[in-house]
C-alpha cells in the first residue's frame, strides 16, 4: 500500500479530467443558457417538446424565479443553471478535507459554521428541494446520496489504509485505541457535514430528516464494520480478552498450575471501565455489530469453561468445603445463589463457588456490557439462571472428565462427588456419565497390565463412589457389568477376595502389606456386618420410610433398590456362581486352619457371614471342616495323654543329634474323618479331617524316620481305642515340624515342612563321619518325588546346614569356618533373593504344578479323543474352541498356553503338526 | 394370584407372606444372574452328555473313545472301538456315530458303524442289531457301556439273531475264511 496521501494525489488528478461527481464544476456564468441538445437537434436551439420530457414541471408553480421565465425552455434553462450552480456551492462547501495525520492535532471541522453564508442556505434550498423550488431543471441529484457517496470513498480512500497502516506499525492494543481514535474522528467529519445538511432541513422542514439521517448512519456502519472489523477483529478480541478476564478475576496466563480466582479489586474495576468504554467507543463507530458480539459471547463463554477448568479441576476434597459453606452463611444465600435446579441437593463447594462467580461477576459484566450496547434484549433473571444451569453443565463436563482419578481417590473426593450430584439431574447427563466413565474404564484398567487386586481395588472406590453420587446404584449398574465380566475372567479373583476378607486389618496396618492384599474387605467385614441384617427386611414393606423415593426413571427392569453400598455383597454377587466362591474359601479356610493353630476367629466371621448370604448349605463343608479342627484340639489331647506320648519322646529325643518334631496330617481311605497330628518336644499332634469334606489335598507321600513313624502307629492306636470304627491315613506332606539341629559349632532351630524335616533326618548320624547323600539316593531312601527333594536341599543349603559337595551329592556343613561362611553367604544372597520364601514358595509351585499337570492330563485326554473322533485334523483354534465349549468347568488356558502344550506334544512325538493342524502321530 | 395378593393385604407389615418369601430367594445373589445367563449357551438336553463326556474323559476304558463331532452339536458323536485281541477283528479300528435324541438317556441313541464291517450282527450299512439299543435300553447305560458292550459283541456275536446271515454261518463254520472277510471288508474311514 503506497502513502495514502501520495493516493490521494493520484486519485484528484484522475478526478480532474473524468470528472468525479464530488467536485463537479459549477456552470461558468458567462454560458449560455443553453443545455446539451439531443441528438440531432440543433445546438442551442429551442426545446420542442419540454411537456413531452418534464409533463410533471410544467404544472409546477414557480415561486422563487429571479429571472421570470416567459418561456418554458427558458424557464428550464434557468433552473438548471441555477440547480448546477447550488449543487456546486453545496458540495463545495461540505467537501471533505484530507484525513488528518496526526491524531491528537484538533483540526477544526470543514466547513465552519460561521463561514456558511447566505448563498450557501439558498443553495442547499435549491438543492434539497429541487422540485420545489427549480421545477424545470434536469438531472437533478441527491445530495444525501452525494454525502454518503464522498463519505463512502474518502473512508476507504483515506481512513482506511490510514487503519491498516497502523495495524501492521503498532502493537495491538495501541493499534484498537488508534483504530478507534481514527474511525472517531472520520465519524466526527461525516457527521458535521450531515448536521449541516439536518440542521438545515430542520428549519425548512422539520421531522423529515431522521430517516434520512439513520440510513447514512447505516449505510457508514455498515461499511465501516465491513471493512474495519476483519483487521481489527484479532487485536481487539486479545484486548478484550484480557480485559474480560481481569474483571472475572481469570488468571490470563496459559500456565496450568490451579491459580486462585482474584478477588475483584482496583484492577478489575478499572478493567471493567475500560470495557464499558471500548464498548461505547465501538457502538459510536458502529463496530458493535453482531461481529463484535459474537467475539464477546465466545469471549464469555470460554471464560466459563477457563474458569470451571481452573477452580476446579482436581478439586475434590470436601473437607474445605463444609466449612467453606458454612463461613459463607445462611441457607437463605445458597438457595440465591443457586440455581433453581440444584436446590434439591445440598450445595457443594465448587458448585457453590462457581455459581456465586456467576452471579456476582459474569451476568454483572454481561448485563453491563450488554447495556452500553444498548440491545433490546436485556439480561433477564432466567438468562442468569441459565448461566449457571450452563456452569454447572461444564462442571458436570469436567467432573466426569476426571470421574476415573476422582473414584481412585476416594474417599479423599467426597467433594467432587458432591459436584458431580449437584450436576447429574438428567438422564442424559447420567448416560454420558456412564458411557464416558466406562469408556476411561475400558481404557485403563480392563487390560492385562492391571493386576487382580488394582482392578478389585478400584471396583470397590467404584462402589463407594457410584453410591455416594446416586444411591439407587443405577448408575453403578451401568458400569460395573463389564468390570464384573472382566474380572469372572480373572482366575485370582475370588482367591484375592477371601484372602481379603480374612486379612487382619491391624496386621496390614502395621506392616503396610495392604498392597498385596484387600484389607478393605476386612475393615469391612467388621463394620459392615451388622448391616446385612438390615438388608434381610424387604424395604418395599417398610411403611414407615419417611425418606421413601420413587425408583429412578432410567432405572432398568429388574431393578432392585438398596440403600447400603453393600460391597461385600456386590463383590461375591458379581463374581460367577456361589460354587467358585464357596470352593475357592474352602481352599483358603483349609489351608490357614492346616498351616496354623488358633481360634480361626476370622474364619468363623467370614463363614457366618457367607451364611447369611448363601444359606447353611452350601456352606456345610467348611462349617464341617471348622468343626474339625475344633474337634482334633481335643481329641489330640486325649489320645496323647492315653498313650504318654510326650515321655517317650523325650527319651527317645535325648539320643539324637537332630531333632524333628512333627505334625502330620492323616487321611482315611474311604470316608470319615481326616487326622492331623502335631509333636510337641518330639511328639506328634494331629488334626483330624473328615475327608470328604475337605478339598482335594496335596498328599505327596514318603517314607518317614522310622522313629515319627513308630509315633505314628501309637497315636493311631489311641485313636482307634477312641473311636473304634474310624481309622487313621496320614498325609505325610502337609502339615509342620519344629526342628533343632546341634551341629559341631551351633544350634539351628527352624519350622520347616514335614518333607524338609525329612530330609535333613536321613543326614543325620551319630559317629564322625558326615554322611553324604545324593539326590538320586535320597529319591530312592525316602521314596520321596525327586522335585520334592531338590526343593528341600536347597532349602537347607540356604540355612548353611547343607552344602553341595559335588553336583547333585549334598553333605552336612557340620562347622562354619571363616572361608565357608564367606562361601556359603555369597551362596545364600545369590540364591535368597529368588528363594526368600525358601521351601514354601516352591511347594506351592510344586503343588500347583501338580495340579495344572493332573488338569492338563484331562485336556490331554480331551485332545486325543477329540482328534481321534471327532476329525483327525484340527486347527489350535477349533481345539481350544472345542475344549472350551465342552469342559463343564471351563478351559481357563489361553490359546498360547494351549499352543505350548501341543508343542510340547508335538516334541513328544505325540503329535505331528502338519499346515497349521494338529493330528495325532500314528504309531 | 388373587389368592397371592389377599395375603399380602392381610397380613401384618412385618411378617413376610409366603409367596413374598419365595420371591426373595433367587434374589440372595443379585448378580448371579448374569453369569447364568452367560453359560445357558449350552441347551439343556446336552448337559447330561457333557457330564458323561468328563466321565469318559476321566475314567477312560482301554479300546474305546468317543467324541462329540467336530460341528460342535453335542447330541452328534463319533466313537472309536479297538477290536479286541484273540477276535477276528484285533489290531483294526472301527468309527461308529451316536445320534442322540433330545430325551437322552431316556431313549437309546442311534449308533451305526461308519467303518464297513463284516458281522453276524451288523449289516452293509452298519446299521447293529444289539438289545440294549433297543427295547432293552435304561437310562442307567451311557456311552461308556453301550461301547464296551459293542467290544464285546465283536468277539461273542449273537449269531441267533443275525443281520448278516452269511457271517453268522461262517462264524461258525469257518473262522479262517471269515477272518479273510473281514480284513477284505475293513477300510479306514477318515472323515477328511
Amino acid at each position: 500500500m503506497t502513502n495514502p496521501r501520495s493516493s490521494t494525489r493520484e486519485n484528484r488528478v484522475f478526478n480532474s479530467v473524468f470528472a468525479a461527481r464530488e467536485i463537479s464544476q459549477p456552470t461558468p456564468h458567462a454560458t449560455p443558457d443553453t443545455v446539451f441538445t439531443d441528438p440531432g437537434q440543433r445546438f442551442g436551439g429551442p426545446l420542442v417538446d419540454i411537456s413531452h420530457v418534464f409533463p410533471a414541471s410544467s404544472s409546477s408553480n414557480h415561486r422563487d424565479d429571479p429571472r421570470g421565465l416567459s418561456q418554458e425552455e427558458s424557464s428550464y434553462v434557468q433552473d438548471k443553471v441555477r440547480w448546477d450552480r447550488s449543487w456546486h456551492i453545496v458540495t463545495h462547501a461540505l467537501l471533505l478535507s484530507d484525513f488528518p495525520q496526526n491524531l491528537n492535532a484538533t483540526v477544526p471541522l470543514q466547513p465552519q459554521k460561521e463561514s456558511l453564508d447566505g448563498a450557501f442556505d439558498h443553495s442547499l434550498d435549491n438543492v434539497l428541494y429541487p422540485q420545489d423550488r427549480l421545477p424545470f431543471a434536469r438531472d437533478t441529484e441527491d445530495i444525501f446520496e452525494w454525502h454518503s457517496q464522498q463519505v463512502r470513498s474518502h473512508f476507504l480512500h483515506q481512513v482506511l489504509p490510514l487503519i491498516i497502516h497502523s495495524r501492521r506499525i503498532q502493537a495491538p492494543d495501541v493499534f484498537v485505541r488508534s483504530c478507534l481514535k481514527i474511525l472517531e474522528i472520520a465519524h466526527h467529519q461525516y457527521l458535521h457535514g450531515l448536521a449541516i445538511l439536518k440542521e438545515h432541513m430542520d428549519i425548512s422542514t422539520p421531522g423529515t430528516s431522521m430517516p434520512i439521517l439513520a440510513k447514512f448512519r447505516r449505510d457508514l456502519h455498515a461499511i465501516i464494520s465491513k471493512s474495519v472489523m476483519e483487521p481489527l477483529s484479532a487485536a481487539l478480541r486479545g484486548l478484550l480478552e484480557r480485559h474480560i478476564y481481569t474483571v472475572l478475576g481469570l488468571p490470563l496466563t496459559n500456565g496450568n498450575e490451579n491459580s486462585a480466582i482474584v478477588p475483584e479489586d482496583s484492577y478489575s474495576e478499572e478493567a471493567c471501565r475500560q470495557i464499558l468504554k471500548l464498548v461505547e467507543s465501538l457502538r459510536n463507530v458502529g463496530l458493535a455489530g453482531e461481529k463484535f458480539q459474537v467475539a464477546f459471547a465466545e469471549i464469555m463463554n470460554n471464560s466459563m469453561t477457563k474458569y470451571v477448568y481452573r477452580c476446579c479441576k482436581g478439586l475434590w476434597d470436601s473437607e474445605d468445603g463444609t466449612s467453606y459453606n458454612n463461613a459463607t452463611g445462611s441457607s437463605g444465600k445458597e438457595g440465591v445463589v443457586l440455581p433453581r435446579a440444584a436446590h434439591h441437593s445440598s450445595p457443594s463447594r465448587c458448585v457453590t463457588n462457581l455459581c456465586e462467580w456467576i452471579e456476582n461477576r459474569f451476568a454483572k459484566l454481561t448485563v453491563q456490557v450488554l447495556s452500553v450496547l444498548d440491545i433490546r434484549t436485556q439480561v433477564s433473571w432466567g438468562d442468569k439462571e441459565k448461566y449457571k444451569e450452563m456452569g454447572i453443565g461444564r462442571l458436570a463436563e469436567l467432573r466426569i472428565n476426571e470421574l476415573f482419578d476422582i473414584v481412585k481417590n476416594w474417599p479423599r473426593s467426597g467433594g467432587a462427588l458432591d459436584d458431580l450430584r449437584t450436576a447429574i439431574t438428567t438422564p442424559q447427563r447420567r448416560l454420558h456419565l456412564t458411557e464416558a466413565f466406562a469408556n476411561t474404564l475400558n481404557e485403563k484398567l480392563l487390560h492385562p497390565g492391571a493386576s487382580t487386586l488394582q482392578i478389585l481395588q478400584t471396583y470397590i472406590s467404584m462402589i463407594w463412589s457410584f453410591h455416594a453420587l446416586d444411591n439407587s446404584k443405577v448408575l453403578l449398574d451401568r458400569v460395573a457389568y463389564p468390570l464384573q465380566l472382566y474380572l469372572c475372567s480373572r482366575e485370582d479373583t475370588v482367591r484375592i477376595i477371601i484372602t481379603g476378607l480374612l486379612a487382619d486389618p491391624e496386621d496390614s496396618e502395621e506392616k503396610g502389606t495392604s498392597v498385596e492384599k484387600l484389607v478393605e474387605l476386612a475393615h469391612l467385614l467388621n463394620n459392615v456386618s451388622e448391616k446385612i441384617e438390615q438388608r434381610v427386611n424387604d424395604e418395599d414393606l417398610d411403611w414407615h420410610d419417611m425418606e421413601w423415593v420413587p425408583d429412578p426413571a432410567d432405572a432398568g427392569p429388574g431393578y432392585k433398590r438398596s440403600k447400603n453400598a453393600d460391597i461385600i455383597g456386590t463383590l461375591i454377587g458379581a463374581l460367577g456362581t456361589q460354587d467358585v466362591f464357596i470352593k475357592e474359601f474352602q481352599n483358603i479356610i483349609g489351608e490357614n486352619m492346616l498351616k496354623y493353630d488358633g481360634a480361626f476367629e476370622r474364619e468363623i466371621k467370614v463363614l457366618e457371614l457367607l451364611k447369611v448370604r448363601f444359606g447353611e448349605a452350601p456352606l456345610q463343608a467348611c462349617e464341617v471342616m471348622l468343626k474339625d479342627i475344633q474337634d482334633s484340639g481335643r481329641v489330640n489331647g486325649l489320645i496323647r495323654k492315653n498313650q504318654k506320648l510326650n515321655i517317650t519322646s523325650e527319651e527317645e529325643a535325648a539320643i539324637l543329634s537332630h531333632r524333628a518334631e512333627k505334625e502330620h496330617r492323616q487321611t482315611r481311605r474311604s470316608g470319615g474323618p481326616r487326622l492331623e497330628e502335631a509333636v510337641e518336644k518330639c511328639s506328634v499332634n494331629a488334626k483330624i479331617l473328615s475327608r470328604l469334606f475337605w478339598p482335594q489335598l496335596q498328599d505327596d507321600n514318603f517314607l518317614v524316620p522310622s522313629e515319627i513313624a513308630a509315633l505314628q502307629r501309637r497315636y493311631e492306636e489311641g485313636f482307634a481305642s477312641l473311636k473304634a470304627s474310624r481309622k487313621l491315613t496320614w498325609l505325610h506332606a502337609l502339615g509342620q515340624a519344629t526342628v533343632e539341629l546341634e551341629l559341631e559349632d551351633r544350634t539351628i532351630v527352624e519350622e520347616v515342612h514335614t518333607w524338609q524335616a525329612t530330609v535333613i533326618w536321613a543326614f543325620q548320624s551319630d559317629n564322625e563321619t558326615a554322611p553324604q547323600h545324593s539326590v538320586e539316593q535320597l529319591v530312592e531312601h525316602l521314596e520321596m518325588e525327586e522335585p520334592l527333594v531338590r526343593s528341600a536341599l536347597k532349602f537347607w543349603v540356604n540355612k548353611l546346614v547343607l552344602h553341595e559337595v559335588s553336583p547333585s551329592t549334598f553333605a552336612v556343613l557340620e562347622t562354619l569356618n571363616q572361608e565357608d561362611r564367606a562361601r556359603s553367604n555369597a551362596q545364600a544372597a545369590a540364591s535368597s533373593v529368588a528363594n526368600d520364601n525358601d521351601g514354601d514358595d516352591e511347594s506351592k509351585q510344586l503343588k500347583k504344578d501338580g495340579i495344572e499337570s493332573e488338569k492338563m492330563q484331562l485336556y490331554w485326554q480331551f485332545i486325543q479323543s477329540m482328534l481321534k473322533n471327532s476329525s483327525s485334523q484340527m486347527p489350535l483354534q477349533q481345539i481350544a474352541m472345542t475344549l472350551k465349549m465342552l469342559i463343564m468347568d471351563g478351559f481357563p488356558y489361553s490359546n498360547e498356553e494351549l499352543r505350548e502344550f501341543l508343542a510340547r506334544k508335538v516334541a513328544d512325538g505325540e503329535l505331528e503338526l502338519v499346515g497349521g493342524k494338529y493330528k495325532l502321530n500314528k504309531k | 394370584m388373587n389368592y397371592d395378593m389377599e395375603d399380602t393385604q392381610n397380613s401384618a407389615p412385618g411378617s413376610l407372606p409366603p409367596s413374598q418369601a419365595t420371591k426373595l430367594a433367587p434374589r440372595k445373589g443379585p448378580d448371579a444372574h448374569s453369569t447364568t445367563k452367560r453359560s445357558v449357551i449350552i441347551s439343556l438336553p446336552a448337559l447330561p452328555l457333557q457330564t458323561e463326556l468328563m466321565q469318559l474323559m476321566t475314567s477312560s476304558a482301554p479300546g474305546i473313545s468317543a467324541f462329540p463331532s467336530a460341528d460342535g452339536n453335542l447330541l452328534s458323536w463319533t466313537a472309536t472301538i479297538e477290536g479286541p485281541d484273540d477276535t477276528p477283528y484285533a489290531n483294526l479300528t472301527f468309527k461308529l456315530s451316536f445320534a442322540f435324541p433330545s430325551n437322552y438317556p431316556y431313549a437309546p441313541p442311534t449308533v451305526l458303524f461308519k467303518t464297513p464291517i463284516y458281522h453276524p450282527n451288523v449289516d452293509f450299512s452298519g446299521r447293529i442289531c444289539l438289545d440294549i439299543l433297543k427295547d432293552k435300553w435304561t437310562a442307567a447305560y451311557n456311552i461308556q457301556t453301550v461301547l464296551l458292550s459293542l467290544q464285546s459283541l465283536l468277539g461273542e456275536p449273537n449269531n441267533a439273531s443275525p443281520l448278516n446271515g452269511e457271517a453268522a454261518e461262517l462264524w461258525d463254520k469257518d473262522m479262517e475264511d471269515f477272518k479273510k472277510k473281514v480284513l477284505s471288508r475293513h477300510r479306514d474311514v477318515d472323515d477328511e
